[in-house]
């Protein structure tokens, strides 16, 4: 059954379709996120967020864009909106993303990598540069369909992957130098 | 630092494996989301409700100097926090917490 299909069917509240469709979907938008987050759990939790999420407004998808896309920037929303979050909860989320990254890194090394210098001068990035840059040159996304993706202008995208690779560059020079 | 290097590196968080996922769990975490959404959002209304009562109880009470109704009010209130304690009860089900956490 074609994804067009699947979603005419979850707008008329057809659960069946819905998790189909999302099962589809899941595994692009999970590795997205863990590459964004750095952080599996976190990751998981914005996944299931962005599940019911895009559950309750499916009836808004228009197929302007194809629906990884559109899951995509639910997903960038949902976790914007995490760091956006009051003071006195930014050090429980600080602890919870170095535990993150502690077990990604575990992770990576059950499957025979390393957390390399690239990796950590990605995860210095700030989270709206980092995810800049990661549509842009992991996933090729043109300037354009990442602003609407992240909700900004082209051109602040543009600045950001910009900032962005300079950093990357300094982070990368740093640790040699060091 | 080239534009490669990045993305082998990225590449990399793409090859761990992740455990399989089913159309089963899917609809299970879906109606678990679902669940937990309802309840957040009956804690929401029901905290509105409650300040939107005391508030009018204030006003009622010094504009209209009518104290009976103000303790028809209270007994309203006296039922709500059964009602909000039930909700933040059943929402810390042991199964549903644990799951959670």
């Amino acid at each position: 059954m074609s994804d067009r299909l699947l979603i005419d069917k979850a707008k008329n509240k057809n659960k069946d379709a819905f998790a189909e469709l999302f099962l589809r979907h899941r595994d692009f938008l999970y590795r997205y996120l863990l590459k964004l987050t750095l952080n599996p759990d976190l990751s998981e939790d914005i996944v299931q967020d962005t599940m019911l999420k895009s559950y309750q407004n499916i009836k808004k998808y228009n197929g302007s864009s194809s629906f990884t896309s559109w899951l995509i920037t639910i997903a960038n929303r949902i976790y914007f909106d995490i760091l956006r979050k009051k003071k006195r909860e930014r050090n429980w989320i600080k602890q919870q993303q170095i535990l993150g990254q502690r077990k990604l890194s575990w992770q990576l090394q059950q499957n025979n990598d390393r957390w390399s210098a690239t990796l950590e001068s990605f995860k210095e990035l700030k989270p709206d540069i980092r995810a800049a840059v990661l549509l842009k040159h992991y996933y090729g996304y043109t300037y354009d369909e990442i602003g609407k993706l992240m909700g900004v202008k082209s051109g602040t995208v543009k600045s950001r992957v910009h900032v962005g690779l300079i950093q990357l560059r300094k982070g990368l020079l740093g640790d040699e130098e060091g | 630092m080239k534009k490669d290097d990045l993305n082998n590196e990225l590449s990399k968080i793409d090859r761990i494996t992740e455990e399989l996922i089913t159309k089963e769990d899917i609809l299970w975490q879906l109606g678990k989301k679902e669940r937990q959404y309802q309840r957040q959002l009956i804690k929401e209304v029901s905290f509105f409700f409650l300040i939107g009562l005391i508030l009018m109880t204030g006003f009622t009470i010094s504009f209209l100097k009518l104290p009976i109704l103000f303790i028809v009010l209270q007994i309203f209130v006296l039922i709500l926090i059964p009602f909000l304690v039930y909700i933040e009860n059943r929402s810390n089900n042991p199964i549903g917490r644990w799951h959670h956490e």
